[in-house]
């Protein structure tokens, strides 16, 4: 008999044989468990963002069990225009704002913005162990409303070994930048002055796009589906594999993001808005294993993600978490991410002057082929009702700097300048 | 078959000191719950909640019973059964100790004590009588696919093993929530330690030796939530010829392990795990310390 | 490619779920599946708030669930 495994086993058929009910029917629900958070991500240079968070569950049966969540996002900072630096000041006039960049810099937007989201998870056992888990998201910003919901049904197979998982969601955006989004591929300029000959008709005041609101905004949905496999491979591993399929339609586009129009020096010559195209089909595949490792008992969760979508970018994100066991309560718990992406068909740095108009074009820096690394450290110390932790991470994404064929003094620029972020998140749990 | 008979005994209630303390009798031996509560009317309700539980386990599992589920499934022996869903995991748990204990532990040994009788002046049996019923001992005969269970004929199983410490724990998960900040539920110095007395003290159970019981604790105890349990009877163990015969069987040979401790107690999380955990390391005969050192929990046993 | 390098990593996830073949675990075996931290999301809160931000700052989505809200998010 191995002697010291004894325990650990029958503590746990212990649980299993008191756990269930005989006769008598125990008490319902014992409070909320809240956890909460705050996360502090800044990027280096560029945006800044404060994150309080609430998350708190109540079980309200013994089948049914409710998430409800909250988030404040406080954002503040300067994010890529889209456009190349050059040398000397930029002035980007658009239908709400007029701002200046300063000669050889990397053009970027100052905002500010405050984002607050709801949510809630309603998760049902039937009688037969099926799950079935009802979500609902709703969140708000000065020119950006979203709403989502979704339903996942799992149920096991085979001694509840296997569990399979369907679901479906969908969401409905509605974008409504100040001064109306951009027309595509619109020079800039001109799409500025056919707002205030507008604005001399209306005899309004100067309003942010906040009057006119939904008018003034354009639509943006989506599908999504998910088939799933989670399998029990041993006494302390778990495998779960994912397809997900989603379908986008609408106004895709980033109403803040511009291109350069260059000549053959390099030089800006105009700018245009981008234009992506009005759909998008993507999948992924997903697959995590999470594993405890015998002997020393820490837990792997191993992630990997392949992604591609009909804009032709492909991903591959790999994801690793380690958790170390310090005692009874206390654990750390390092995370490492990798995430290469190929870019979208339409992605360029800049449009060249004289060129024919391509459909679509965008210089967003997040649809460029790039990859991005994170590395990251948990320490936590678990109570009662979830955790105390303290969460460092730091994140950076680069891209080609210097792409093949850059005219004139882009040569001399970089065009994709790394972005750095750092990530502080404090979370704290209790119950009530 | 007719309802089984409900078992109705009498309930003791008196106040002492900082709780309320009830008495019944239930699976053979004095029942005593302490509880920290203001009113006696409380007091009497949660001591009938905790009475009632322990006479449905007892009605439910007890082998001198002719109308519940361990006399439906010893008499169906030979052929295939389904069992209710609070059998099914004991079963379960039955099946899993068989295995920890590589076939010590064993709700089939039972029969054995037919030929053994434990009395000092009673003579072992023939080896041939052990020999002879021992062909009618082991789970590992049994065939359980939970609910569904099949049990070779001649055999017979019983849950005496675990019935009593799984009744502690069963009303000490029924008082759980209600009115009392803290109590004891103690079956026969089985016992299970939830929450503070009244003066908001742990509570404080003492351990003696079995062999010396007047002489004081060997330990106390200051507990809010535990379990605590005793495995062995320092007085049942029969002489013979100069040798001494301890109360507890090993199924493998149908004779007594050699060398068991007298008594072994083990301090765990629930009463059910330090049950098994008693018996575990009884069934190791010499080599119980060294068993339960392993486990990493408190532990006290004494030898003759 | 990409592409054989995303075949690749799927068909080590595969032979892992046949190379572990499958023990059987049984009901009260699965103390050590039962532990928080062996959870497919032992943190929903992590969760949701790093999706948040690769979301906004990556090409890709998708893969964990569905449903969730958007963002206007740079």
């Amino acid at each position: 008999m191995q002697l010291n495994h004894v325990r650990r086993a029958l503590a746990s058929a212990t649980c299993a044989l008191l756990g269930g009910h005989a006769s008598a029917a125990p008490d319902g629900g014992d409070g909320w468990s809240v956890e909460s958070a705050v996360l502090y991500y800044g990027e280096k240079d560029r945006v800044q963002v404060l994150e309080p968070t609430l998350f708190a569950s109540r079980e309200l049966d013994d089948e049914n069990r409710l998430v409800v969540r909250g988030v404040v996002d406080v954002m503040s900072g300067a994010t890529p225009n889209g456009a190349v630096p050059t040398d000397t000041p930029q002035t980007f006039t658009t239908a709400s704002s007029r701002y200046t960049v300063d000669a050889d810099a990397p053009p970027r937007m100052d905002f500010e913005d405050l984002r607050l989201a709801f949510g809630f998870d309603w998760e049902r056992t039937g009688e037969g162990g099926d799950r079935r888990l009802l979500t609902g998201d709703v969140s708000v910003e000065t020119d950006y409303l979203s709403m989502g919901g979704g339903g996942t049904w799992s149920w096991d197979t085979r001694d509840r070994l296997t569990t399979l998982s369907l679901g479906v969601g969908g969401n409905f955006d509605w974008v409504f930048p100040g001064g109306g989004p951009p027309a595509p591929l619109d020079p800039l300029d001109g799409a500025a002055a056919l707002h205030l000959i507008q604005e001399e008709d209306d005899d309004d005041d100067e309003g942010e796009g906040g009057e006119g609101g939904f008018e003034e905004g354009e639509a943006r949905y989506g599908v999504n589906t998910l088939l799933g496999v989670t399998q029990v491979l041993s006494r302390g591993a778990l495998l779960q594999l994912n397809w997900t399929h989603a379908e986008q339609g609408g106004y895709l586009d980033d109403p803040y993001k511009l291109l350069s129009v260059v000549g053959a020096d390099g030089r800006p010559v105009g700018y245009r808005w981008e234009s992506r195209p009005d759909r998008r089909s993507s999948d992924a595949l997903f697959g995590r294993l999470v594993w405890q490792l015998p002997l020393l008992h820490h837990v792997v969760h191993l992630g990997y993600r392949y992604y591609r979508d009909d804009w032709g970018v492909e991903a591959n994100t790999t994801d690793l978490k380690y958790r170390i066991d310090l005692g009874r309560r206390l654990y750390l718990q390092p995370h490492l991410r990798y995430h290469r992406q190929g870019a979208a068909d339409f992605y360029r740095y800049y449009l060249v002057a004289g060129e024919p108009l391509p459909d679509h074009a965008s210089a967003d820096y997040r649809l460029a082929e790039m990859e991005s690394r994170l590395a990251g450290l948990k320490v936590a110390r678990e109570t009662k009702s979830g955790e105390m932790a303290l969460r460092l991470e730091y994140m950076v994404q680069s891209g080609e700097s210097h792409p093949d064929g850059a005219p004139g003094i882009l040569t001399g620029y970089d065009l994709y300048p790394d972005l750095e972020a750092v990530m502080v998140q404090f979370t704290w749990s209790f119950r009530f | 078959m007719g309802d089984p008979h409900p078992i109705v005994r009498p309930l003791e209630l008196r106040f002492d000191h900082h709780h309320w303390r009830g008495h019944f009798a239930a699976m053979g031996c004095p029942c005593e719950v302490l509880l920290a509560v203001e009113s006696e009317e409380a007091a009497r309700r949660l001591l009938g909640i905790a009475a009632a539980e322990a006479w449905r386990i007892e009605q439910k599992y007890s082998r001198y019973r002719d109308d519940n589920i361990v006399r439906r499934i010893n008499r169906a022996a030979g052929e295939w059964l389904t069992v209710d869903e609070e059998t099914a995991r004991l079963l379960d748990y039955a099946d899993l100790c068989h295995r920890l204990s590589e076939g010590r532990f064993d709700i089939t040994s039972g029969i054995l004590r037919r030929v053994w009788r434990f009395r000092k002046d009673a003579a072992p049996p023939a080896p041939e009588a052990v020999e002879a019923l021992l062909e009618r001992v082991g789970w590992e005969q049994v065939e359980w696919r939970s609910p569904r269970l099949r049990l070779p004929e001649g055999m017979e199983i019983d849950l005496g093993g675990i019935g009593k410490e799984y009744a502690v724990d069963r009303v000490a998960g029924l008082l759980a929530g209600r009115e009392a900040m803290g109590y004891v539920v103690n079956f026969g110095g089985d016992l299970a330690v939830r929450g503070l007395r009244s003066n908001r003290e742990p509570w404080v159970v003492g351990i003696r030796n079995p062999r010396t019981p007047s002489a004081g604790p060997v330990a106390t105890l200051r507990l809010t939530g535990a379990g605590l349990a005793t495995s062995g009877d320092a007085e049942r163990y029969l002489e013979f010829q100069g040798r001494r015969y301890a109360h507890i069987l090993d199924p493998r040979t149908g004779w007594p392990v050699e060398e068991a401790p007298a008594s072994v107690t083990v301090l765990a999380d629930n009463c059910t795990e330090a049950g098994m955990l008693a018996t575990f390391a009884m069934l190791h005969g010499a080599e119980a310390e060294r068993f339960l050192e392993a486990q990493g929990l408190r532990h006290w046993v004494f030898r003759a | 490619m990409r592409g054989r390098a995303a075949a690749g990593a799927l068909g080590v996830l595969l032979l892992l779920v046949q190379g572990c073949a499958v023990q059987e675990v049984k009901p009260w075996e699965r103390d050590l599946l039962a532990e928080r931290r062996m959870q497919l999301e032992p943190s929903a809160l992590d969760a949701f708030l790093d999706l948040h931000i690769y979301i906004s700052k990556e090409a890709a989505s998708g893969g964990y669930g569905v449903g969730g809200g958007g963002c206007g998010c740079n």
